[in-house]
């Protein structure tokens, strides 16, 4: 019975890293701007999601916590580098990253870096939001927000976007 | 552009990236997390052994000037007490009527071997929270200020995340202490205090895998 238990599991944690690793790959991407570095904490939070799977599929949003165990790792990793390296210009990094991503189709850099732009708790909400499609009452429960403030966040992510991006529409169109 | 074009041109760009790891690398790099964590286990152990032995040699020493008294096994400071036991257990007692520093509390906690998150004003949970909360955490009804840790029955990738919380309502006020297990790798934090206790007086709240002091009906200043 215990062979059929964790064959389970297993089959449930592969069916869940199917259908979020690509989300959750491009998630935490417009938040470090390099494919490689994404890539590689996109891995190893997955292999962490794995290690705990029996707690982690019990979590409200299991893409959530991959997505968050990344960039917290992320955040780590610049703080051991800080002393060493400067932080990258957002707006060059997602111009790279958005070459970089390529696997036959070009990231669109003007959109790449107006997520990139966001101020944090907007950023969070569009990913978890528009980019994993979690529901508004999960948002808020994943975030620890109220379900009206993820609303307003939201509101106010896609109005900066679409700011940004009707502005550089415009101005390519007078050059 | 309207709003619906932005989430349509966000989510097509999320449609382009793609992740070729295959599922058995994953696996594969998930056993060498869990094997990784079996060590720290250990590791953990001997610090909390560790730990005793420099509270003991604190306790040798005395303290000097504004530095917390300490004696053997034992660290008081104005706001808390904080009691290790030959048994492995540590007993904390919060002083209801002192601010609390958070950042001393978790230092001194982390010192006798707990792993702990100290934040005022926030309180940080995990959904779920890891199992084994009641073997960590006791409360003594008689003694709502104090609560008894056994760091021993953390379970790996735990810490005690504590929250303290000043609360106001009119004129009235009082505090609230309250403390859960969480997973450090996944946990949401929030201003409110999650335990509402609208009567007066001085009590201990158990709430699921919460378990809070909470003092009120003190008149402000």
């Amino acid at each position: 019975m215990r062979y059929v238990h964790v064959g389970a599991q297993q089959l449930d944690f592969a069916e869940f890293y199917r259908e979020s690793k690509d989300a959750c790959l491009f998630a935490v991407l417009v938040s470090v701007g390099d494919r490689d570095v994404a890539q590689d904490l996109v891995d190893e939070a997955f292999a962490r999601a794995w290690a705990s799977w029996r707690s982690v599929s019990r979590h409200p949003a299991p893409a959530a916590w991959v997505v968050r165990t990344a960039l917290n790792a992320s955040i780590s990793r610049w703080r051991k580098r800080r002393r060493e390296v400067s932080l990258p210009d957002p707006g060059k990094v997602v111009t790279l990253a958005a070459r970089q991503a390529g696997t036959g189709s070009r990231l669109d850099p003007r959109i790449m870096a107006a997520l990139a732009r966001l101020p944090a708790r907007q950023r969070q909400v569009v990913t978890l939001r528009l980019l994993l499609d979690l529901e508004t009452s999960r948002t808020a429960e994943v975030l620890g927000i109220s379900p009206s403030a993820v609303k307003a966040h939201l509101a106010r992510a896609i109005a900066t976007l679409r700011t940004d991006l009707t502005t550089e529409r415009q101005q390519e169109k007078s050059s | 552009m309207n709003d619906d074009e932005v989430i349509t041109a966000v989510r097509e760009q999320r449609d382009k990236v793609h992740s070729h790891t295959p599922v058995e690398e994953i696996i594969s790099r998930g056993r060498t997390v869990r094997a990784r964590r079996r060590i720290p286990g250990a590791v953990m152990g001997l610090a909390a052994v560790a730990a005793a032995g420099t509270a003991l040699a604190f306790g040798l020493t005395g303290g000097h000037g504004a530095a917390p008294a300490r004696s053997t096994g034992t660290i008081r400071t104005t706001a808390f007490t904080l009691v290790e036991h030959a048994n492995g257990t540590a007993t904390l007692t919060i002083n209801p009527n002192v601010l609390l520093k958070p950042r001393t509390l978790q230092s001194d906690l982390r010192r006798g071997g707990i792993p702990a998150m100290v934040t005022t004003g926030r309180f940080c949970s995990s959904h779920p929270s890891p199992a084994g909360f009641r073997q960590v955490v006791t409360g003594q009804r008689s003694s709502p200020d104090t609560m008894t840790i056994n760091p021993a029955a953390m379970p790996a990738g735990t810490e005690l995340s504590f929250g303290y919380f000043k609360l106001s309502s009119g004129q009235e006020t009082g505090q609230e202490t309250v403390a859960t297990l969480i997973d450090t790798n996944s946990y949401t934090c929030a201003s409110t205090a999650p335990i509402v206790w609208p009567g007066e007086g001085h009590k201990m709240v158990v709430h699921g895998d919460i378990v809070a002091t909470i003092t009120t009906g003190g008149t402000r200043p």
